[in-house]
């Protein structure tokens, strides 16, 4: 292996100093032309590099940005009212949470619903149905409704509100600022 | 003059002014670094407005914790990836070196207010433009490593963090760089002026 500055060494000397170097390296360094032909080669383009100033950018770069910036600020939809209807969905779900849970409600729609449907409903006495049962007698033609858990669905219908509402927030804040007020 | 914490803060509370104070401190330097990337510099004045119109829209996302132009040249250099991607079938970087690839003279106007004396202005203005085409002769990751390293002053560590690539490979493209570069310069610069 060749005992020459490695890239890294020759890196860390332009960005400190030689004398940064171990005791053994500095020697070799001190000794080798290679080594030191490379150093300065590396310094001087880091000095030169050192003065470098920006290419400068069309004047026009920032009219067109305020431009397409102003567009986008009349839109103008305010934060105060994106968080008033996220309030109004929250305030209206615990409402109809506690109504459909609290015993109060749950009595009065079994009360309700005995009066107007029966518990089970099953479709009877369709000629065309008893036709296709003599066809195929295996087969259980029996339609029920199945029971129904109103509070499940209440609560998945929240939580889907609340998904809907968090997506459709996310995708609108994209194209629009919302701006605080 | 307004700080750029304050423009910052002025930028989260939806006040599309304080847009132009930031974009005069940085246009020029996230312009050098696209067109680094891309060499059109028409396409890169579309992509430096594209950048600072996604700083603008993602200003909420900044956390503080980190340096605003880290944050900034991210974008940038993201923004570049992914026009380059999108382009990458129809558009190759190493046939496209034309007239109209290069920055003209008039870019290189640099804004020195300590340069007075004309002549002193114009050698000035020629030393840059060696140096940047230079910089445009060297290879590509190069040159981008080179102009965020000289121009805004970031580290190794910072460069591979906005790049997601490992340290010794940006401190081998700085190495490689400067050691083309330095070949490119002899043609234009005596031996006692490169030394």
């Amino acid at each position: 292996m060749s005992d020459h500055l490695n890239f890294d060494e020759i890196f860390r000397i332009v960005n400190k100093s030689p004398e940064s170097l171990e005791t053994g390296r500095y020697a070799h360094f001190r000794s080798c032309t290679k080594c030191q032909r490379e150093y300065k080669a590396q310094l001087a383009s880091d000095f030169t590099l050192k003065g470098i100033k920006p290419k400068t950018a069309p004047a026009s770069v920032v009219k067109q940005v305020l431009v397409q910036l102003s567009g986008m600020e009349s839109i103008n939809i305010k934060e105060k009212t994106d968080w008033v209807f996220l309030i109004a969905i929250i305030l209206l779900f615990t409402i109809g949470s506690w109504f459909v849970f609290s015993g109060k409600a749950i009595s009065y729609l079994q009360e309700y619903t005995s009066q107007v449907v029966p518990e089970k409903q099953e479709i009877k006495n369709l000629e065309f149905l008893d036709s296709i049962k003599d066809k195929v007698p295996d087969f259980n033609f029996k339609f029920e409704l199945p029971d129904i858990n109103w509070g499940n669905i209440y609560l998945a219908l929240g939580i889907f509100v609340g998904v809907f509402y968090m997506l459709l927030d996310r995708k609108i804040s994209q194209h629009y600022k919302v701006h605080k007020t | 003059m307004t700080s750029e914490k304050e423009i910052i803060d002025q930028l989260k509370s939806g006040d599309v002014k304080a847009m132009e104070p930031l974009m005069t401190m940085h246009k020029d330097y996230v312009y050098t670094i696209i067109i680094q990337m891309v060499k059109l510099s028409s396409v890169a004045q579309e992509l430096t407005q594209d950048v600072f119109v996604k700083v603008f829209k993602k200003i909420d996302t900044y956390g503080e914790k980190s340096k605003f132009t880290t944050w900034l040249y991210t974008i940038t250099y993201r923004t570049c990836l992914n026009y380059l991607e999108k382009k990458k079938i129809i558009f190759n970087m190493t046939e496209i070196a034309g007239e109209d690839d290069y920055t003209d003279v008039d870019e290189l106007n640099y804004k020195d207010e300590e340069i007075v004396n004309p002549l002193e202005k114009y050698e000035e203005v020629e030393k840059q433009k060696v140096i940047w085409d230079a910089i445009d002769a060297i290879p590509q990751q190069q040159g981008i490593v080179i102009a965020l390293h000289y121009l805004q002053q970031f580290s190794v560590k910072e460069i591979a963090d906005l790049m997601t690539v490992p340290e010794n490979t940006i401190k081998t493209h700085l190495f490689r760089g400067r050691n083309a570069m330095r070949e490119f310069l002899r043609k234009y610069f005596s031996q006692e002026e490169l030394l």
